[in-house]
């Protein structure tokens, strides 16, 4: 039975690594036929090499099957005892799990510094900095608990690991460090809960729903955003999924008198001004997407058939972010969050902040949707009357 | 009530035992009963195994390939056309086919390796082997759940290798992309071979669920108490139950999201312009799948966790040489695990436009649940503490598992805590945090259980020092896997992207995504040292002795290889103590196996040791006798 099944491994692992080693070939064969195209290669010494190369390969295979195997054999010689006989001190594994305890908490304390810029992003909004504070309140709790419990459970192994002639210690209950470390941690998060609820989360996704704020909508589909002002008006006026066609692509319903000087945009640059509480209302037209501007701690869903929205207040224009940065090209990015296809990899918004005046000036300059469409018809209507006046 | 409950008990286990003197007269078993339709939960148990382990395996090779245009946006790997043809044109790989593997990747880890895989073959294997009973109470309903299962397994596989594609939406396939074909060619015949294959699976998932239930409730031996019950056996049958509860409602909201994309129904769709056409769907709700998906999805993750959680209890324990710290407080935060989980599925829904009220009360709930969850590493530390730790490759793993479990829950507090989830929610942390608390702890555990009960399932011993380089390349990599990542998820980097390059909030991470690619395929290619092993151990390992690990608990008086049929030659150990009388003081050795009476422990450990060798060997010898005589006949 063993000989069967030394056999049957070896001519598994043979047959993976011949598979290996193929599909190196193809690899090598490739190359070849890259180096052919460029410089007429000696054809015959290729062959060679191509030759040699595979008996080396299935050489190293049978070596690496021969090294596994008496891997497999030699650590029968240590393998296990049979029962009743005296534990035996297994010195290695304690040692390394100090080693990797100790160096794996210090690399953990290195990457922070290597990522940290990367890591912790710039913030552009008012309640940023309430989310950031309550970050870092739950960073610190959290990585005091985390050196904690990994010190003591590297500590704890290397300590007590097993040696010949000891005893372990029959401690199977006690109701007071159970009562402690149920209790401690339940006081400790209740206390986080609070203060999370009233102060961060009540604030950011339920007081600022109420406040009058700027409106603009911002409109997902497969994998594009369309955003929309409310135009002079100042309302966002009403729509229909049914009447999206051709340019109307948000289904603006003109009968609604408020629609009608709504400004539709069809590059994904979100303009808002500065020091202003906006209003962005986000809506699907197809699937899922996820409307995440990761600088100003924004995020909602854009889900199809239900309406939803975020409130915040941009507090740091892209120009003043491109100084504090150092980054000329520096942009407010909005990533799409929610699977929503093959292209959501790349369904890539930006937001411009921009002073107050200049977003005013530039939302002047832009044409309402109506306006647009209705030259559009009136040019149409006029083309076929020319067309049918040419006709008759 | 309860009197008629003990007589039915009773009678089963008359029957049983009844069966088991017949069965070994006369059963003749061809190859087909012994190891294809197989009513043994043994065997059942590796047949669960050895399909979860090339389910998973299957699924870490895509991860491989997945990782590739995340590392090396431009690469072209001729070898990737050879294999995947249209998918990989000229060797890169078509965003569509990136969002398929991860979706199978997901689905194949959680339900079919980690669900399927680990809790079918521990509780197989072990509830009766840990309660004393001769099989499942139902062994026929055993066999049919793992061939149910393994219907369902094969259309998942069938469906990678369609024309448009498997599933590609996600392993929570949210609908409307999952509903509407139009919306991506995963989206088309993939998707409904996923849903069949689900709703097979969750089919076969309460089969077994219930007969683990059953079979806890009435089929323990004479002695063994609730409280005496292994933490195995505690977290398999709570397991067992959340899965009873929870998964029937993936089961709606699946055969829903069926209705809709089959017979014109709009539970989930409503107001959509598809390809310039507006459908006709109105007043259905996508969040509504979102509800329903994670009513299960949540819990999901426990049943994923909690048999691992329950592995290294015992393996702990019996490797510390000590008593698990804190058995009630075990039990009881399993149970408050389980009773909790089926309260937070909000969670994962904070940023969808959810009332912020509802947000909260899940904030509540969720944070709630990190209590019990502590309460569990600190005792496992407890278990630790002062004991005489015995490494083997099964407790290295098992103290691998309690650091991944911190690692990962740790910043669950980030991710439950609705105002930091604004931030958070869908990006690269939660990938981190899920594979580390969820898929890496429960790989652990569920190695911690092969190296542990290898020899109950084979008879023979795996290879100590493969098991040793496995696990420290695994426990180093997967460190290297998952924990960059959250670094790229503070980053405001979203999940789910197929590459890294439009984005200059990415971009400055694709020097971490080589790190971990890297890693990744090291990683990957550790666990053919475990695969390795495991076969050619069941072949050519060395014989197990028949308590390798002096352990207390009751598989472990079963003879090495246990009989096909009842476990047990002679009668079923009766059992006096709980399992985990590790290193108690007056014991003339460092454990006390449950079935020893404080009458046997007087009379010495020589005693005991040779009594159960003579019971053993008398019982082998009756059955010997008894084939040599049907023979004759
Ligand atoms: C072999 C090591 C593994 C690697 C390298 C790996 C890598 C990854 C990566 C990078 C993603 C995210 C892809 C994306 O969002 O674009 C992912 C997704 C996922 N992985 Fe893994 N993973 C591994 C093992 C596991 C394990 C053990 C589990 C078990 C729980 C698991 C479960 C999942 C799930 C559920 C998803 C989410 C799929 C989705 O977004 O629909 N993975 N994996
Ligand atoms: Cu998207
Ligand atoms: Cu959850």
């Amino acid at each position: 039975m063993k000989v069967l099944g030394h056999i049957f491994l070896v001519g598994v692992f043979l047959f993976a690594l011949t598979s290996i080693v193929d599909a190196a070939e193809i690899g090598q064969m490739a190359a070849e036929r890259a180096k052919e195209a460029g410089e007429i290669a000696n054809a015959y010494s290729v062959e060679q090499i191509k030759a040699t190369t595979k008996w080396v390969y299935i050489l190293g295979a049978v070596l690496f099957v021969l090294l596994l195997i008496l891997i497999g054999q030699l650590s029968y010689l240590t393998g296990l005892r049979p029962p009743f006989s005296g534990w035996k001190a297994n010195k290695i594994h304690p040692t390394l799990i100090l080693i990797a305890g100790i160096s794996g908490l210090i690399s953990f304390v290195i990457s922070l510094f290597v990522v940290w810029d990367r890591m912790i992003l710039p913030s552009a909004s008012e309640h940023a900095p309430t989310i950031d504070k309550l970050m870092l309140i739950t960073f610190i709790l959290t990585v005091i608990v985390f050196f904690a419990t990994q010190g003591m459970l590297t500590l704890f192994s290397y300590l007590y690991r097993g040696k010949e002639g000891r005893k372990a210690l029959y401690y199977p209950v006690n109701d007071k460090l159970e009562i402690i470390w149920t209790v401690v941690p339940a006081t400790v998060l209740t206390v986080l809960i609070l203060y999370s609820l009233i102060y961060v989360w009540d604030d950011v996704m339920i007081d600022a729903q109420e406040k009058p704020a700027y409106e603009v909508e911002i409109v997902g589909e497969q994998f594009r955003w369309t955003i929309r002002y409310p135009g002079a008006d100042g309302k966002l006026g009403r729509y229909n999924y049914k009447l999206i066609k051709g340019n109307n692509s948000v289904g603006l319903d003109f009968n609604d008198p408020h629609a009608k000087d709504d400004i539709v945009i069809s590059v994904p640059e979100l303009r808002l001004p500065k020091g202003q509480l906006v209003r962005v209302h986000v809506r699907s037209k197809d699937v899922l997407h996820g409307f995440y501007a990761p600088h100003f701690r924004a995020h909602i869903y854009a889900v199809p058939g239900t309406p939803t929205s975020f409130t915040f207040k941009p507090t740091v224009t892209t120009e003043e972010m491109r100084k504090q940065t150092g980054n000329e090209n520096f942009n407010y990015e909005i990533e799409c969050s929610q699977l929503c296809g093959g292209g959501h990899y790349s369904m890539k918004g930006t937001i411009i902040v921009m002073e107050p005046e200049a977003f005013e000036q530039w939302l002047k300059e832009q044409k309402p949707l109506y306006s647009t469409l209705q030259s559009e018809k009136e040019n149409l209507a006029h083309r076929q009357q020319k067309e049918t006046s040419k006709a008759s | 009530m309860a009197q008629e409950v003990k007589t039915q008990q009773q009678q089963a286990g008359a029957k049983v035992a009844e069966t088991t003197a017949h069965e070994v007269h006369h059963h003749k078993e061809t190859f087909i009963t012994k190891y294809i339709f197989s009513q043994d939960h043994k065997t059942i148990a590796k047949q669960y195994l050895i399909t979860g382990m090339f389910m998973g395996l299957l699924a870490a090779l895509m991860s491989l390939i997945f990782r590739i245009p995340l590392a090396w946006p431009e690469a072209k790997i001729e070898f990737l056309e050879s294999i995947l043809g249209k998918w990989a044109p000229e060797g890169v790989l078509d965003p569509q086919f990136y969002m398929a593997l991860v979706t199978i990747h997901g689905t194949l880890m959680v339900f079919f390796l980690l669900t399927a895989g680990l809790s079918g073959t521990f509780s197989n294997l072990l509830i009766p082997l840990q309660i004393g009973a001769r099989d499942m109470a139902s062994p026929f309903l055993n066999m049919l759940s793992y061939w149910i299962f393994f219907i369902s397994t094969v259309i998942m596989f069938i469906s990678i290798f369609i024309e448009t594609g498997p599933a590609a939406a996600g392993w929570t396939v949210y609908p409307p992309l999952s509903a509407l074909p139009q919306a991506m060619p995963g989206s088309g015949l993939g998707m409904t071979l996923w849903l069949i294959s689900m709703a097979i699976f969750v089919v076969a998932a309460l089969l077994a669920g219930l007969n683990y239930i059953v079979t806890v409730l009435n089929f323990r031996t004479k002695g063994m108490t609730f409280g005496r019950l292994p933490l195995t056996v505690w977290a398999l049958f709570l397991t067992a139950i959340l899965g009873l509860v929870s998964f029937p409602v993936l089961v709606s909201a699946v055969v829903l999201l069926i209705f809709d994309r089959s017979l014109g129904t709009s539970f989930y769709l409503s107001d959509i312009v598809i390809g310039g056409q507006p459908l006709p769907h109105e007043g259905g709700s996508a969040i509504l799948y979102q509800h329903l998906f994670w009513f299960l999805g949540h819990p999901e993750v426990y049943i994923v966790l909690m048999p691992a959680l329950g592995i290294a209890s015992e393996v702990i324990s019996t490797n510390s040489r000590k008593p698990i710290f804190g058995y009630k407080a075990m039990v009881g935060s399993l149970i408050a695990i389980t009773v909790l989980s089926l309260l937070v599925w909000g969670h994962h829904m904070f940023v969808t436009g959810m009332s912020p009220f509802l947000g909260g009360a899940f904030v509540v709930g969720t944070l709630i649940i990190a209590v019990p969850s502590a309460v569990k590493v600190f005792n496992y530390l407890a278990t630790l503490w002062k004991g005489n730790i015995q490494f083997t490759p099964a407790m290295l793993f098992a103290i691998g598992l309690v650091s991944f479990f911190i690692s990962g829950g740790l910043t669950g507090l980030y991710l439950g805590n609705a105002a930091l989830d604004i931030h958070l929610h869908n990006t690269y942390f939660v990938v981190g945090h899920f594979h580390l608390v969820m898929g890496v702890a429960s790989v652990f555990g569920m190695f911690a259980g092969v190296y542990h009960w290898f020899p109950k399932m084979f008879g023979r011993m795996m290879n100590k020092t493969l098991g040793y380089i496995h696990f420290w390349i695994t426990f180093v990599c997967a460190y290297m896997v998952f924990f960059p990542m959250y670094y790229m998820g503070m980053g405001g980097v979203p999940r789910r992207y197929y590459n890294f390059t439009s984005f200059d909030l990415t971009s400055q991470w694709i020097d971490m995504n080589q790190w971990i690619t890297i890693a990744a395929i090291i990683g990957v290619a550790a666990q053919l040292i475990f695969f390795f092993n495991f076969f050619y151990s069941i072949f050519a390992g060395k014989k197990a002795p028949k308590n390798p690990w002096r352990s207390n608990t009751l598989e472990w008086t079963t003879p090495t290889v246990a009989p096909p049929h009842g476990n047990w030659y002679g009668e079923i150990p009766e059992v006096h103590r709980w399992p985990y009388d590790y290193s108690k003081p007056g014991a003339p050795v460092d454990y006390i196996p449950q079935h020893i009476s404080d009458e046997d422990l007087q009379k010495g450990v020589r005693y005991w040791e040779e009594n159960d060798k003579t019971d053993d060997e008398r019982s082998q010898q009756k059955v010997t006798q008894v084939q040599e005589e049907n023979r004759k006949v």
